[in-house]
């Protein structure tokens, strides 16, 4: 069974197969292989055939679009009124979406069937996904390694072939750090190039919903169903086309160099020859704040978080507290406290002290002014020499489910090089490039400027001809 | 850090800790002040983007539209009677 987006809408459109039987055959996949990686939290066979049988009603009467009976899946903060929603936390366990997200609707208006929902770090809480209320996810490489996360369940999805794209979320390198440890292309529009509305929120100003799949092609027509302009969402708006002949490469090697390990280098070497072979010229570049974008993000992202995370209180929707309670601030305390995992109420904890007292001047407004520099210092000094930035897109290739990070430094170098997008808001794919020594995948990481999506992307797919990377069987 | 100021702050946050998990999230958040405070140090040419408003010609119109049922609203309540959120203050 071919397993890319084109060629199944081929076989599809010229009804050499039915989306029933395609979607029967990948629900089957799923039951066979789910144990082994739980990487969907929800599936319900009724909806995803009944949606099936709609394609193919679409397909017979002769107006389908690429996307009409394809099967995908869906990360599990993205509403959808069909399936639960729930961020896989116990606060949502329960919770029954009232509307479909923005994203959900234009994939339904283009056929698309729901195999089910994806497994995720708590509220996107995590680089792991092993921060779920529904399990850990593993990776399909290797199951005693991490899948990567937030958006871990969705890239096993789509690395162990039960689905053929599905949507992610971004706010600290969710999309990409998944998609490069699972060996899948996966992308972060610019911030505002799809709409954010349904997306059960995290860090609103840093995450974008975006595309995965297994190829970049595939990418590149998902993504442009999904985005657009949107009356729900004021921040959504119409990106422009874009291109850009001979583009410029932007290398920061001493940074990869003190950052990435050994097999990365190796493959990151791989790609910037893959540049010459492109005909890309490549000049270096360097940011002068290479050693606090993690900084800057605990400080805002987390400050995000508190503010997003009080609407959660047990008295409308979410978890409500069994025990006693003397007041509605002890229910709510309760209710929080029995639902929230630790990860969950550091995060709210330390984005309140960063926001409270002498800190707000101190930390938060300070880091607000650092983004700002961070911005002008792109623009002036590494886009003014560059098209696009190449790096990897992680320093390290999936780690075990049992190591754990000696120290914040640690832990925050996991998304080092894909953190700029989250806080300058830029467009940036992460492409399988190659393998480690132990043979779990590596990605390389392409960044453009805002709103040069369809040029980054076009970008990619040249690059991903080079990389003689081949998806796992 | 003071262990007044995490329990101020679990105040604010609507949770609450053990005492074992207090010392605990004490020493998370120290660790986590301790690794972001070299940006005090880094002088910053910048200013806090001032939003204007007035320089937004996108607005979205004030229009009444139908919005969710009250029906679809109460029904991720724990309780709700008459149309309305049912809570009881004490229990």
């Amino acid at each position: 069974m071919p397993n890319n987006l084109i060629s199944l809408a081929t076989q599809l459109q010229r009804k050499e197969i039915s989306s029933v039987e395609l979607t029967t055959e990948y629900l089957k996949k799923i039951k066979k292989l789910n144990k082994k990686t739980n990487a969907y939290v929800f599936t319900n066979e009724e909806v995803s055939l009944s949606q099936a049988k709609k394609a193919d009603q679409i397909i017979a009467k002769g107006a389908p679009s690429v996307l009409t009976g394809i099967p995908m899946s869906l990360k599990d903060s993205i509403m959808t009124i069909d399936m639960p929603t729930t961020a896989c936390s116990k606060m949502l366990a329960k919770y029954i979406p009232t509307y479909n997200s923005t994203v959900y609707t234009k994939l339904l208006n283009n056929g698309a069937v729901l195999l089910g929902k994806t497994n995720m770090d708590e509220f996107s809480m995590g680089s792991s996904c092993l921060n779920g209320f529904f399990g850990e996810a593993s990776n399909p490489y290797d199951t005693n390694r991490v899948t990567g996360g937030s958006s871990g369940g969705s890239a096993a999805s789509i690395a162990q072939d039960t689905c053929v794209y599905s949507l992610g979320t971004d706010a600290g390198g969710s999309i990409r750090q998944p998609a490069s440890y699972c060996g899948i292309v996966g992308f972060k529009p610019t911030y505002g190039a799809v709409s954010r509305n349904g997306l059960i929120a995290l860090a609103s100003s840093f995450e974008q919903i975006g595309p995965m799949a297994k190829n970049v092609g595939d990418t590149k027509i998902i993504f442009n169903v999904i985005k657009g302009k949107d009356e729900f969402d004021q921040t959504a708006f119409e990106i422009p086309r874009t291109t850009r002949q001979n583009p410029i490469i932007g290398i920061d090697e001493d940074h990869v160099e003190k950052t990435a390990d050994k097999d990365t280098l190796a493959v990151f070497e791989k790609a910037i020859k893959a540049c010459s072979k492109l005909g890309y010229k490549t000049v270096k570049i360097k940011s002068k704040y290479n050693d606090i974008y993690a900084k800057l993000y605990y400080i805002l992202a987390y400050a995000e978080i508190a503010s997003n995370m009080g609407r959660y209180t047990g008295i409308d929707f979410g978890y409500s507290t069994k025990s006693k309670y003397i007041d509605t601030n002890d229910f709510i305390k309760k209710s929080r406290s029995e639902a929230f995992s630790n990860e969950v109420k550091t995060r709210i904890m330390f984005g309140n002290h960063m926001l409270t007292g002498e800190n707000m001047e101190k930390f938060y407004y300070k880091a607000l002014k650092m983004r700002n520099d961070l911005v002008e210092d792109y623009y002036l000094n590494v886009f003014s020499k560059c098209d696009f930035i190449l790096s990897p897109t992680t320093p390290t290739a999936a780690f075990r489910k049992d190591y754990k990070h000696e120290s914040i430094q640690e832990s925050a170098l996991t998304n080092i090089f894909a953190l700029p997008a989250n806080l300058i808001g830029l467009p940036s794919i992460s492409i399988p490039f190659g393998v480690s020594s132990d043979n779990m995948p590596i990605g390389m990481l392409l960044t453009g400027k805002r709103n040069f999506d369809n040029a980054l992307l076009s970008v990619a797919e040249n690059f991903e001809k080079h990389s003689g990377y081949k998806v796992l069987n | 850090m003071k262990k007044h100021t995490t329990i101020l702050l679990s105040e604010l946050s609507g949770l609450e800790f053990s005492k074992d998990e207090l010392d605990e999230i004490t020493k998370k958040l120290e660790d986590m002040e301790t690794y972001v405070s070299d940006i005090c140090n880094i002088k910053s040419g910048n200013e806090i983007y001032d939003f204007d408003m007035a320089n937004i010609d996108e607005l979205r119109e004030d229009i009444v539209k139908d919005s969710l049922s009250q029906e679809d609203v109460l029904k991720n309540a724990a309780k709700s009677k008459n149309g309305y959120i049912q809570f009881a203050r004490r229990k």
